[in-house]
């Protein structure tokens, strides 16, 4: 069996890649960003600020949107748990990852990024930052960073098409007020990454068949 | 070389231990598709790196499904980090050798 430890010249290049298959593994079977992406679909289709126009009243049936993203979280999270446990598990089987100090790196990562974003922002607009709409392209900003520093750190090319994608989209809905030009970037970002995570996940579905259904 | 854990040396118990490195525990379907081996060769590996008390080997159930959950004991753990360790200085002597005698030569020279 070629196990890729004949790499004689350096060997500990072959252990670290085994090391970080797990942790690589997850991210490969299209549920990230079919679960974000979900998330994201949730958030913004059911904020009643999506479907205000500037100048008009809110229509009249935005108060049953809350309760929708409430309903949409919890079918969201019993439906993950389910598929994880009947048709995930059965298949690549049980694993129970230690919260490790790169995930900490990551997360601090993500945060002082988003800070020295948000700084670099406050410099160049300086006062006229309210008028741009901050949370809206804060959000975007970030988003961004993150799916394009974690695509090239896993080397998943898909998730650095993402975040340009939801860069752009936040770009391109610039002119929008407040929070808007996020809200309507991330319906389009959370609708390609669930057909995306989609895809993956069948393809992989169909890849990884449960053992003993294969023969 | 012959400082290297022998146990850990082999290629594929090298290949389990550092997936096992990488989480708390897993089952014995991960481990085989993780790391491509048959369910024998597997076992047998596992077997050995059970014998060196390097991992623990626990069968348990999950509802009606019987579970083999494996997991690095913390000697095997620092097995693998010494592994490493070793292995670094040993691929790094040649080269440090090497850069040695290069300066004597250019001293010389």
């Amino acid at each position: 069996m070629q196990t890729g430890y004949v790499d004689e010249v350096y060997p500990r290049r072959a252990i670290d890649e085994w090391s970080q298959r797990p942790a690589r593994q997850i991210l490969l079977d299209g549920r990230p960003e079919l679960y974000f992406g979900l998330v994201m679909l949730i958030s913004s289709t059911t904020s009643a600020s999506l479907y205000v126009r500037p100048g008009l009243s809110p229509p009249g049936w935005t108060w049953v949107l809350p309760w929708l993203g409430m309903l949409g979280y919890v079918a969201f999270i019993v439906m993950t748990r389910w598929f994880n446990e009947q048709v995930m598990v059965p298949r690549v089987g049980y694993v129970a990852f230690q919260d490790q100090p790169s995930r900490h790196s990551i997360i601090v990562g993500i945060m002082v990024g988003a800070a020295l974003a948000f700084l670099g922002l406050v410099a160049v607009m300086g006062g006229k930052l309210h008028e741009l709409g901050w949370m809206g392209w804060g959000s975007g900003i970030l988003f961004t960073v993150s799916f394009v520093g974690m695509g090239i750190y896993h080397r998943l090319p898909h998730w650095v098409c993402i975040g340009v994608l939801a860069g752009a989209l936040t770009w391109l809905y610039r002119t929008e007020p407040g929070f808007r030009n996020w809200q309507l970037a991330s319906v389009w970002t959370g609708s390609a990454m669930v057909l995306s995570g989609a895809w993956r996940l069948w393809r992989f579905l169909r890849a990884n068949p449960i053992p003993g259904d294969a023969a | 070389m012959k400082d290297l854990d022998r146990v850990i040396h082999e290629p594929a118990r090298l290949q389990v231990v550092a997936v096992l490195s990488a989480v708390k525990e897993a089952d014995f379907l991960y481990l085989a598709r993780a790391t491509g081996f048959t369910k024998g060769n597997l076992s047998s590996h596992l077997a050995k790196l059970e014998e060196a008390q390097y991992v623990a080997i626990e069968k348990t159930f999950r509802g009606k499904i019987p579970l083999t959950v494996i997991r690095l004991t913390d000697s095997g753990r620092g097995a693998f980090q010494d592994y490493r360790k070793k292995l670094d200085e040993l691929l790094r002597a040649p080269a440090q050798a090497k850069g040695k005698r290069l300066r004597q030569a250019t001293q010389e020279g």
